[in-house]
């Protein structure tokens, strides 16, 4: 569905894609993952030719994209990283320009825009114009005008941006509904949690590069840490933190503020022998909580900073 | 045509400013309408021009009454008909207005295709455009009697110099067909060219901002629509809107005007209107160009207003051109406001259509339709440059990260 091969976008003396290859199948909801300026928007406005690149080549259902490529861009929706819409326009009809400008036949349209409508549960803000309406609803507007016309590959650049955890499950659940109707698309975020959900597969992006690509399962398989374990205590001496230390197959031993974390490499199964040794020692604890490893341990151990902002 | 619907709907959502432009105007026009309308008959009355009559056709009594009518309302200064003479006398301003009367000219009066008499204004050319305009008024009536019978020519004279020694009010009642314009006709025309040149500045550059809001431009580029498409209906919508505004201020213009109209030449109207028409396509192009500066929606009206009453001052449209001052009329023929107030001036004053009468009317009208084709040609040159830059330097990503 998409090939990018070898794309170096500079801004000056900026390289904000260097050399970056991209492969997506058909029927994937692909994410893009990184933190800001990792250069998601950039990789995703080249594929559009929207922006001129210095090299590289970007194919689009097995065709070269350019700017004049009106076929291929007939199949495409795009939903902008900012709210594009006209503030002169309700609604209603900024959806329906859009989708005029894929959609000319005036019947088939109306359907489409109050599938879009309530697709985004705009439903009740038809006539409002988009100044009226909260920064959460502008999202959706903004991402009902890219989708109305139901195309075959999507890009979102971080719709969820601003949006209640209400509205952007609404959002997810339709993201995943339009690839269950034959829909492949490329979601751009810096929420982990939100692509770990959705994605089938992910790229992780930092600086320009692609540092790791794959299913979540794979890129977590990538990394050396495995589960985390995080222990309450009120006091543990020295000697018996060296004694956990020493238990094998724990990478990081860590305590501090009255709470003792520990990180296994991956595959390990430790949380007996360390309670084990605590209780031998008579030492109360509080919760104690085992957490898998995410996205941003993946992220971290990659490329040596948190992914979260 | 999706596009073309959108931009129609972002000029209604403004409506609010440009009624607000509209009724602004409207007060505007009525009130200098009705202010001048007091002035011109007293300030006129008060001057007497020196005038001088060179007679090139002998003595007549056409001439004959008409000299006796000029010295009734102003000075006469006798010179000799040879350049020099005439030169000096208007260099050292011994004379407001000359006029030289060309051979045949009583003849071709009375074979119904009147020669033009050729003038000279001088000095203060306040007092020479009154001049010119008693002698206009002269012939007009002449040849309105003159047009009505077998009346002969020393009848034709006593009657007009009698219908023009009763005073102003009077006079109008006795015009027929040929009718002066009326002079709040005429006064509305002159200054519905301000009104027009704000209006659709103000309608183009809505639609255009709209467009060029970077993060929109981005997503209808994602669009299969060709650019090309998307100017086009834009043009196309400013265009409509441009003709819709001037449908309406001329219709105003004769529900306001139009019982006084009644009894001038409808030929008159009709240049009147083809004028005015010109001066919108004009609007519409310096709005194409003006829109290409114009990014935000506060320096939208200011832009108009600037641009518009910059143009209409400079091409007298507020200030009547024989009152402006030498040095400012060679700047102001590089308006083409100027060569509206010019041909709208032209067309008022005639009184006959031969084509050697109605020459610089046509000249007044090609000069403005070529501003709008040179305004035109340089707003097409710069947004291609424009759209170029953006995507070399990516100034729209910037703009998006901001
Ligand atoms: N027009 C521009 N001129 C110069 N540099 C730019 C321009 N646009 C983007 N950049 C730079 O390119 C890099 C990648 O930007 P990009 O917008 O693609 O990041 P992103 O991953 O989408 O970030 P975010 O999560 O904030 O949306 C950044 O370092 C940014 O500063
Ligand atoms: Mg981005």
């Amino acid at each position: 569905m998409i090939q990018v091969h070898n794309l170096v976008k500079r801004y000056g003396d900026l390289i904000a894609l260097d050399h970056f290859d991209l492969t997506i199948h058909k029927g994937e909801i692909f994410g893009l993952l990184g933190p800001n300026g990792s250069g998601k928007t950039t990789a995703i406005n080249c594929m559009l030719s929207l922006l001129k690149y210095s090299k590289g080549e970007v194919k689009l259902f097995g065709q070269p994209m350019g700017p004049n490529r009106y076929a291929l861009k007939k199949r495409i929706g795009v939903v902008m990283q900012n709210v594009a819409v006209f503030n002169e326009l309700t609604v209603i009809e900024n959806i329906n320009y859009f989708c005029g400008l894929y959609v000319p036949d005036k019947a088939k349209r109306k359907a489409l825009v109050e599938e879009a409508i309530d697709f985004t549960g705009l439903g009740d803000y038809r006539k409002f114009l988009p100044k009226k309406l909260s920064g959460g609803l502008l999202r959706r507007l903004n991402i009902a005008c890219g989708i109305a016309h139901k195309p075959e590959l999507i890009f979102l650049d971080e719709p969820t941006v601003a949006v209640d955890p209400q509205s952007r499950n609404h959002i997810l659940e339709g993201i995943r509904k339009l690839n269950q109707d034959g829909a492949t698309v490329v979601y751009t975020s810096h929420y982990m949690e939100e692509v770990e959900q959705l994605c089938s597969r992910i790229m992780i992006m930092d600086k320009g590069k692609a540092v790791a690509t794959g299913t979540k399962e794979e890129l977590k398989a990538m990394i050396r840490t495995g589960e985390k374990l995080t222990v309450e205590l009120h006091a543990l001496p020295e000697s018996i933190l060296e004694e956990i230390r020493g238990i094998e197959g724990l990478v990081q031993v860590d305590y501090a503020d009255n709470t003792l974390t520990m990180r296994y490499a991956a595959g390990g199964h430790h949380l007996s022998t360390v309670l084990d040794i605590l209780r031998r020692h008579d030492i109360s604890f509080g919760r104690v909580f085992s957490e898998p490893p995410t996205l941003n341990d993946v992220f971290l151990e990659i490329t040596g900073t948190e992914l979260k902002d | 045509m999706t596009v073309f619907k959108a931009c129609f709907m972002i000029v209604k959502r403004h409506y609010a400013a440009l009624a607000l432009y509209f009724s602004i105007f409207m007060v505007l026009a009525v009130a200098m309408t009705a202010l001048s309308a007091d002035n011109f008959s007293t300030d006129f009355s008060a001057t007497r021009p020196a005038f001088t009559l060179i007679t090139r056709d002998g003595h007549t009594p056409l001439l004959a009454g008409l000299a006796s009518y000029l010295r009734e309302h102003g000075n006469e200064v006798v010179l000799d008909d040879r350049t020099e003479a005439l030169q000096d006398a208007s260099f050292y301003h011994a004379t407001d207005y000359i006029a030289i009367v060309p051979q045949g000219f009583h003849d071709a009066f009375f074979d119904g295709e009147p020669l033009k008499i050729e003038t000279v204004l001088t000095t203060e050319s306040a007092k020479g455009y009154y001049a010119d305009r008693l002698v206009t008024q002269y012939l007009n009536l002449a040849r309105l009697y003159q047009a009505a019978g077998d009346i002969d020519e020393e009848t034709i004279i006593s009657s007009v110099l009698k219908d023009l020694s009763i005073e102003a009010p009077v006079e109008k009642k006795h015009f027929g067909a040929g009718a002066p314009v009326n002079e709040g006709f005429q006064l509305y025309a002159q200054i519905v060219c301000y009104i027009i040149i704000v209006l659709i500045i103000l309608c183009i550059s809505n639609i255009t901002s709209a467009f060029r809001r970077p993060d929109l431009r981005m997503r209808n580029l994602c669009a299969p629509t060709k650019p090309r498409s998307f100017s086009g209906q834009q043009i196309l919508c400013g265009a409509v809107v441009s003709i819709a505004a001037w449908l309406l201020l001329m219709t105003i213009g004769f529900a306001l005007y139009g019982s006084q109209l009644s009894g001038t030449d409808g030929r008159i109207i009709g240049l009147i209107l083809l004028n005015t028409f010109i001066v919108t396509v004009v609007a519409l192009s310096l709005a194409s160009l003006a829109s290409l500066f114009i990014r935000s929606p506060n320096s939208q009206s200011a832009a108009a207003n600037l641009l518009a009453l910059g143009l209409c001052f400079l091409g007298g449209v507020f200030v009547p051109l024989h009152m402006m001052g030498e040095s400012i009329l060679t700047v102001s023929k590089f308006t083409p406001t100027y060569w509206y107030s010019t041909a709208l001036e032209h067309i008022c004053t005639l009184t006959s259509f031969g084509g050697d009468v109605l020459a610089p009317v046509w000249q007044a009208m090609l000069m403005q339709l070529a501003f709008a084709l040179a305004i035109f040609c340089v707003a097409l040159v710069i947004s291609k440059y424009q759209n170029q830059s953006e995507r070399f330097f990516s100034s729209i990503q910037t703009e998006l990260e901001a």
